[in-house]
């Protein structure tokens, strides 16, 4: 087969998968040969979805034993398939690497006859790779479940990031849709690789060149809306995963109907607004301080479509704002909505040198017409602040929410906020908050 | 030093240059209405100051502020950088306003003369960031070739980039809006000035490497999520025209692939191809 039709093939399949990231390894260029590492990653390229391309994200083959009922490649899936030869591919990666295309190899597969022959094919290709092209470019492999130890050691000594996709939020869902796969054959891996990861910080330590263990760490990805989990399920388990298996990474990916299936709602939207959320939560949980239980509870188990989880965070806790920029602590700040995490510290360096005031605020990046229902700077409120129930929503509701919320509504009658829709609590407690209390 | 003298520099358009504009101004305590370059054509019936580059004076200049700041003084090199018609006399106000205050002046990011200068450099810094990235290599005969067009002049900032990650590759980078090219080989790196450069058309064996690429972009757009507005926010349109991938009725093949061999390519950049060729 044509390397164009493979390419083709194996990316359509591959697509799928959210992680598209080279972030978090550092490393220079091998002697002798190319590519390096920056911690903060590259994105090369965006597609037209909008995503960044920062690797070539192909599967090594999508035969497949498993019959994943929302799976693309699954078994009984018609659809051609194809598999790439391992120098193949590792020629075809350099030659995009060198032409800057890409950051380096996102590398997963369907299981073709097991699981030890398939994620054998792939080591080879980091093989060729990292040893006889000495590359120093980023790796992300996909750590195939069932596969023996050994390799998995191999691989993760190899590769920058090694992951392995939980597929669905719970183990039922689980159970349901993918029969052949179980809970434990997922974080059976999950916990492998963080036991490599600890084991290797003790090692590098001791010796100095201690070949490193995905030293980008682990990361994971489940479907979402394809189940009928709430986002507090979700939120819970994410947090449990950044916590019990220190994952560097969780990714959502919208359940996009790709498969008919009794089992699977059809022809839905993927739920962007819902994956926008989450990740947003996400940022929260890991760089923000927030912890899942502030975020949602039994009562409110699923994200506001209105505001994001911050702010709607600040609506609920409005007895702890304003808060005077001038003294709060980091903590605090990241917590006002219009903040984040680059203008708090620029904050902290600012007003070390001097008292700020209103419009050097704006200047330091504080997104104000969010911020300013939160802040007082020398005690004061910004002049001419008024606050007006249509005022104060348009300013915290974004505008790249009320564009999501569009497309999922294409009738716009959820647009109206004021209308009579079935989201009555949500937008009482806003109004509530709102006009009472600020 | 904060009232302005109804006063205007001439400058040679050089960093040294710029720092002889402060020399003067903290010599005599007052600021100029604004800073042009020689050449530039007068807008204003305030009167003229030629400033003379003065070797001694902008090393004066120079050693005082990485006295004061290294911090400062880097954002002074990477804003000088911008294209923005207003970066002289920005960066002149910053360098009075960072000898005013003294110490600590990179940390005063509420004043409006610092947050200009922080701005520049951040915006300079961004796109040069962002060029990393988006720069397509294209290989002739063994010879990496990429344009950019950049607003600033970012060239300075990204040659370490590619140097750093390609040590045994041939590369050039032609910048086309500022007429200058960077060559890289065997570890030596060079920026000269360059009027154009044409290259021949790809070989059969890059064109698949680029269809291939294409084919790649084109397969792992998720169409139930097509988002036209989302990728322009990542990657502005003004990139497009040397991204061989993204699509436009004007979208090159990431480089002009007519015409005959360049004779304008500096003498360095002629070895490069030439030595390529050989191997």
């Amino acid at each position: 087969m044509e390397l164009m039709e493979k390419l083709e093939i194996l990316s359509d399949a591959a697509k799928y998968d959210a992680s598209c990231t080279s972030s978090g390894s550092s490393r220079s260029t091998p002697e002798g040969g190319l590519g390096n590492c920056h911690i903060a990653g590259l994105c090369h390229s965006f597609a037209a979805d909008g995503r960044c391309i920062s690797l070539l994200k192909v599967l090594m083959t999508n035969y497949c034993v498993y019959d994943c009922r929302y799976c693309i490649n699954r078994r009984s899936n018609d659809v051609p398939r194809a598999a790439f030869a391992p120098r193949e591919l590792a020629d075809l990666t350099i030659q995009f690497y060198r032409r800057n295309y890409i950051e380096g190899l996102f590398l997963s597969s369907g299981v073709m006859k097991d699981a030890d022959h398939t994620a054998e094919r792939m080591l080879r290709v980091l093989e060729i790779l990292r040893q006889e092209y000495r590359f120093g470019g980023y790796i992300h492999v996909k750590a195939i479940p069932g596969a023996d130890d050994a390799i998995i050691r191999r691989l993760g000594l190899l590769a920058d990031r090694i992951s392995v996709n939980i597929e669905m939020p719970s183990s039922q869902s689980l159970v349901r849709l993918c029969p052949e796969k179980t809970k434990s054959s997922i974080l059976g891996p999950m916990g492998f690789i963080r036991d490599g990861i600890r084991e290797n910080s003790s090692d590098i330590v001791r010796y100095r060149h201690a070949p490193q263990f995905a030293p980008a760490g682990q990361s994971t990805q489940m479907i979402v809306g394809a189940t009928p989990e709430n986002d507090l399920t979700i939120l819970r388990l994410t947090q449990g995963l950044y916590r019990k298996y220190q994952l560097k990474r969780v990714f959502f990916s919208a359940y996009v109907p790709v498969v008919q299936d009794a089992l699977l709602p059809a022809g839905t939207k993927p739920p962007l607004l819902r994956e926008h959320r989450l990740y947003q939560a996400d940022w929260l949980l890991r760089f923000y301080g927030f912890a899942a239980e502030e975020l949602l509870d039994e009562e409110h188990p699923s994200f506001s479509p209105y505001v994001d989880p911050k702010c709607n965070w600040a609506l609920n806790h409005l007895d702890r704002f304003p808060v005077e920029v001038n003294t709060a602590p980091y903590e605090t700040l990241l917590r006002v909505p219009g903040i984040g995490v680059k203008s708090a510290q620029r904050i902290l360096t600012a007003r070390r040198h001097s008292r700020l005031d209103w419009p050097q605020l704006r200047k330091i990046g504080v997104v104000l017409k969010r911020a300013q229902y939160f802040l007082l700077c020398g005690g004061r409120a910004p002049e001419g602040l008024r606050v007006t129930q249509d005022g104060v929503l348009r300013a915290l509701i974004s505008q790249k929410d009320r564009e999501l919320l569009a497309a999922q509504h294409p009738q716009g009658e959820q647009l109206s906020l004021f209308g009579p829709t079935q989201e009555q609590l949500t937008r009482e407690d806003v109004m509530q908050c709102l006009t009472g209390q600020i | 030093m904060s009232d302005r003298a109804n006063l205007i520099y001439r400058y040679d358009g050089s960093l040294p240059g710029l720092l002889c504009c402060v020399f003067e101004s903290c010599r005599t305590g007052r600021l100029p209405l604004d800073i042009w370059e020689d050449g530039e054509p007068s807008t204003s019936l305030a009167p003229e100051l030629t400033i003379p580059a003065d070797r001694e004076e902008a090393a004066q200049v120079w050693r005082r502020l990485r006295q004061l700041s290294h911090e400062a003084a880097r954002w002074t090199e990477v804003g000088f950088l911008s294209g923005a018609e207003d970066k002289a006399l920005a960066l002149h106000d910053f360098l009075c306003e960072a000898f005013r205050r003294g110490r600590g002046i990179a940390g005063f990011l509420g004043d409006p003369v610092v947050a200009r200068a922080f701005q520049l450099q951040r915006q300079v810094h961004n796109e040069a960031h962002l060029l990393l990235e988006f720069l397509r290599f294209e290989d002739h005969q063994g010879v990496l070739a990429a344009r950019i067009e950049p607003k600033a002049f970012v060239l300075p900032l990204m040659g370490g980039h590619f140097a750093a990650r390609f040590p045994g590759e041939a590369f050039l980078i032609y910048d086309v809006a500022h007429g200058a090219v960077l060559l890289h080989q065997g570890g030596r790196m060079e920026i000269r000035p360059l009027e154009d450069l044409v290259l021949d058309a790809p070989s059969p064996e890059e064109a698949r490497f680029q269809e291939l690429w294409r084919r790649y972009y084109d397969t792992i757009a998720i169409k139930e999520r097509l988002n036209p507005r989302c990728r322009m926010n990542h990657c502005a349109k003004r990139f497009w025209n040397h991204m061989l991938e993204m699509p436009g009725p004007g979208a090159p093949k990431a480089l002009e692939t007519s015409g005959p061999r360049p004779e304008k390519l500096p003498p360095e950049g002629q070895a490069l191809l030439a030595g390529a060729a050989q191997r």
